[in-house]
């Protein structure tokens, strides 16, 4: 007899989705992930000066607004043939690097808070913020809630609002930072990083010497799939999260692509289900072999843990050890789904550090923020590492900068088959003969929280 | 910019959850339709307040944060939430299913955002023209059935499907904005229904540009040239949308030197923001040849697109009225 | 099916309307100096089912308002780039001078505006290309 268990609302994700279980003595088991977000929203920016477009497309999502008002801006800048002033580039890098901050900071302490430090097991109604509070300390969620103010509040300063900001323009932004300010934001930044560095201290200390939770990081047959990889690397294949190649690795760790942002279209094109209205992004190279168990070497992941398995190190030196301390733990590359939310911390820490250097810069203060455009060459890309993965604008104008045509590749368009694939194994490894526990569903949204999906608009 | 904009005052909801008699925690409920999560991040933004207040409700719904289902909140009595947060236009039947179910069991509902309040940016849609396919109900797959999402023929804001007690406009609204509703309603002193948590003057009314008065012979766009930040940016060709939106943001866009486009909706007693904007653009523009009248308002790059960002749902056109359920 | 009869709404004011013209024979009007014109009438007219709308004004130098004259031409600019954002045709929208007596020419423009009204279509703006 077939079973059909229905997850809806995904809790705990940006965005709306559903997953579906179907479960059969004879045809076994399988699982359906269901992005329910807003489609159309390429559709809505055709008519639209481009220049406007950094302000409009960050509705995308709410929570990584400053990831799609900073790919938006690049591709502006691609569009209308200039660049961006070095002080223009350095503001741009800061406010990024801190909005990263934030976002890791968000989806650890309050997105993924109950799987982590309370028992993912346990009843809804103990997995709450006054439950996560008792277990860290109030001090240490105060801490948590604190930095997350102080990121808003230097983003808004910069970026005029600190949720979808208005400063980006083709060549550079309309906001600078005086001295004084300078000087606030840096005390702030400082704090980011021993924050950044405390967290990962707490995730070894608690949530890695839970062994209920390093049993579930660990297990091959829940959270386990065998990917190729995708992430930017500078020229010395250090991790970067602004500016890069695009390098896809395969599930030995050996390099099989290395592109250009702009050079996107010729290697990842888009698949659609009936099903879902997140698009499935795939590399052409590779091609779209189904979801099916069959074969999934075709399969890419990006994000967290996907860059730290296609870099070599990172710039900074705290961000460095604490990746060589999860080197010392876990393969490389690592296949493992829930280590992303470790390499998540790493990134946080990573992104404090790299904010912080950019504050210190004497030329952050300058007030030369424009090279001003004059025409379009009609097409422009921006390619960014958002928090849930390499983000693609991609803006086709007539002469007079009105968009014609948009295309947005969010990190969840590369991931949406792995995380139907994840969701499908975590499925079809708890239930046993037809059955179902309650309190297993928690674990099988954990799949699909790992990767950070990004889904309100489509 | 100044610095002292930031040093706000909250330490008045330390002071109002402290007077909660224990034991009586109010039900909230926190709900996104086709929003995209920034109320919500805007709210967390509070920072330790955030806190203060959270321990201080008992949230019923949440699913960004909390792992309830809608299901539960279907079982209830009604008028069991004391307050229900609604973000997000109502874009498909789904969503406009659970906001006349939030109304039946919420006492207050608050639209919060200005997808909730005026159909928001997913209105943009309606400028696109309305495509002809009809979407489909359900897939129907070799294990089984899966339901699709049905989108609704118009994007809706939240007073197009069920009544509202109160607004909190923005894209996202601040978090000062989020905060005054709740320690009004934890110091039981919340306003009238139907108010909005902003101010009812213009954002020109609060801003400190100097305005010239001059008259705009070309519109320009914000990419064009570095413009000066102490100067009206209206008065210097760039389509700001302050003299006909409400204040109550602290002027956050025009701060950071960028046209305001109105986010927080009409001031009072504005029922469409385009038609209102014309009537402020027709006196600052220009008179003279009607040659040069008609270059003048060419020049504006894109007009509908800008007036009605966040608006176009509830605008004149585009309002639509409540449909009765069936 | 009802043959479709194209509705027009005629904004002028009273000493802008031709004087010798039967009831019957003029389209809806709306009182008021068009210099004053409120916008959100004439997008209030088009809601309520307007497939057109004409405003009508005194020739240049000749209106009772003398200080706001001018500043019709200006809305009527902006109405129509607004509306035409909108996808609803810039044709639907008519701006004229007439003299006060000059009834003549009056019905002639109603009569120009209702034959395009007629090959427009009703005004079902989702669908206007």
């Amino acid at each position: 007899m077939r079973k059909k268990i229905i997850i809806d609302p995904v809790t705990r994700i940006n965005g709306h989705a559903r997953i579906t279980i179907f479960s059969d003595r004879e045809m076994g088991v399988s699982a359906y992930f269901q992005a329910k977000g807003m489609k159309g929203f390429e559709e809505l920016c055709r008519g639209q000066p481009s220049e406007e477009m950094p302000r409009i497309i960050s509705r995308m999502s709410g929570l990584c607004s400053w990831a799609h008002h900073i790919a938006s801006v690049k591709a502006l800048d691609a569009l209308w043939k200039t660049e961006p002033t070095p002080t223009a580039d350095k503001l741009r890098r800061l406010t990024y690097h801190i909005s990263h901050f934030g976002n890791k900071l968000l989806n650890f302490y309050y997105l993924n808070a109950p799987d982590l430090f309370i028992n993912p097991d346990s009843a809804a109604r103990e997995r709450n913020l006054t439950a996560i509070t008792a277990r860290l300390g109030r001090e240490t969620s105060k801490d948590a809630a604190e930095n997350l103010l102080r990121a808003q509040r230097i983003l808004q300063v910069l970026g005029g609002r600190a949720v979808h900001p208005v400063s980006g323009l083709p060549g550079g932004v309309s906001r600078g930072i005086t001295g004084e300010e300078r000087d606030w934001v840096e005390g702030k930044v400082k704090s980011f990083t021993e924050f950044a560095a405390f967290t990962l201290n707490l995730f070894e200390e608690i949530v890695l010497k839970n062994r209920a939770y390093v049993d579930l990081l660990f297990d091959e047959g829940l959270y386990h799939i065998k990917t190729n990889y995708m992430g930017t690397v500078d020229e010395k294949e250090r991790l970067e999260l602004y500016d890069g190649d695009l390098k896809v690795v395969d599930a030995h760790g050996r390099e099989i692509l290395r592109f250009r942002g702009e050079d996107y279209p010729q290697h990842v094109e888009e698949h659609e289900e009936s099903w879902s209205n997140l698009g499935f992004s795939h590399l052409r190279k590779v091609g779209w072999k189904g979801l099916s168990d069959a074969d999934r070497s075709w399969l890419y992941r990006v994000g967290s843990l996907a860059r730290l398995n296609v870099a070599y190190g990172l710039k900074t030196p705290q961000a460095q050890e604490a990746y060589e301390r999860m080197l010392d733990t876990l393969p490389k590359p690592c296949h493992h789904t829930l280590a992303f939310h470790w390499a998540d911390l790493i990134e946080m820490l990573y992104s404090a550090e790299l904010a912080l250097e950019l504050i210190q810069d004497p030329e952050i203060t300058d007030n030369n923020l424009m090279n001003v455009p004059e025409n379009t060459q009609g097409e422009g890309v921006g390619v960014i590492e958002s928090p849930s993965g390499t983000l693609i604008h991609h803006y086709v104008t007539d002469e007079k900068g009105i968009v014609e045509k948009a295309d947005i590749i969010t990190g969840s368009n590369h991931n949406n088959a792995a995380i139907c694939v994840s969701v499908k194994q975590v499925a079809d490894g708890l239930i046993r003969n037809n059955n179902t526990k309650r309190r297993d569903l928690n674990k099988i949204e954990m799949a699909c929280r790992a990767y950070s999906p990004s889904l309100p608009r489509l | 910019m100044k610095l002292k904009a930031f040093r706000e005052d909250w330490s008045q909801v330390a002071e109002a959850v402290r007077k909660i008699s224990p034991g009586r925690k109010p039900k909230v409920a926190l709900y996104m339709a086709g929003g995209c999560g920034g109320c919500d991040l805007s709210f967390i933004g509070l920072g330790e307040r955030f806190l203060d207040i959270t321990e201080n409700i008992d949230v019923v719904l949440w699913p960004l944060i909390a792992d309830f289902r809608y299901s539960r909140v279907k079982r209830m009595y009604d008028k069991t939430i004391d307050l229900c947060l609604f973000n997000g236009a109502v874009m498909n039947r789904g969503q406009m299913d659970m906001a006349q179910i939030l109304r039946k069991k919420s006492k207050i509902i608050t639209a919060v955002g200005s997808c909730a309040c005026m159909g928001g940016i997913p209105g943009m849609l309606g400028l696109q023209g309305k495509g002809k396919e009809k979407s489909r109900k359900r897939v129907k797959l070799a294990e089984g059935i899966l339901p699709l999402p049905e989108p609704c023929d118009f994007i809706s804001p939240l007073s197009g499907v069920i009544d509202v007690d109160y607004l909190i406009p923005g894209c996202p609204p601040t978090p000062s904005m989020i905060l005054k509703l709740f320690v009004s309603m934890l110091e039981n002193k919340l306003p009238p229904k139907g108010s909005v948590f902003a101010s009812g003057r213009t954002l020109c009314d609060e801003c400190e540009r100097a305005r010239k008065g001059k008259s705009v012979k070309v519109f320009h766009r914000p990419y064009e040239k570095v413009f000066d930040d102490k100067v009206c940016l209206l008065d210097q060709g760039l389509l700001c949308m302050g003299p006909v939106t409400r204040a109550g943001c602290g002027s956050q866009c025009v701060s950071a030197n960028m046209p305001c486009r109105g986010c927080l909706g009409p001031a009072e007693g504005i029922l469409d923001m385009g038609g209102a904007y014309i009537s402020t653009l027709a006196s600052i523009m220009c008179g003279g040849e009607k040659t040069t009248i008609r270059k003048t308002v060419e020049s504006i790059p894109s007009l509908g697109g800008t007036v009605y960002r966040f608006s176009l749902s509830s605008s004149i056109l585009k309002k639509q009225r409540r449909a009765s359920r069936n | 099916m009802e043959e479709y009869e194209p509705k027009i709404i005629v904004f002028a004011c009273k000493s802008c309307l031709p004087k010798n013209v039967g009831l019957e024979e003029i389209p809806l009007v709306r009182e008021g100096c068009v210099n004053h014109l409120n916008p959100k009438l004439l997008l209030s007219e088009l809601k309520k089912g307007a497939d057109g709308i004409l405003m009508l004004c005194s020739p240049p130098g000749e209106c009772h308002s003398a200080e706001e004259d001018g500043e019709a031409f200006k809305r009527f600019v902006l109405l129509q780039r607004l509306l035409s954002d909108l996808r609803i045709s810039r044709e639907r929208l008519r701006f004229e001078c007439l003299k006060e007596s000059e009834s003549f020419g009056f019905m002639k423009l109603v009569k120009e505006m209702t034959s395009k009204l007629k090959s427009l279509g009703p005004l079902r703006w989702e669908n206007e290309a």
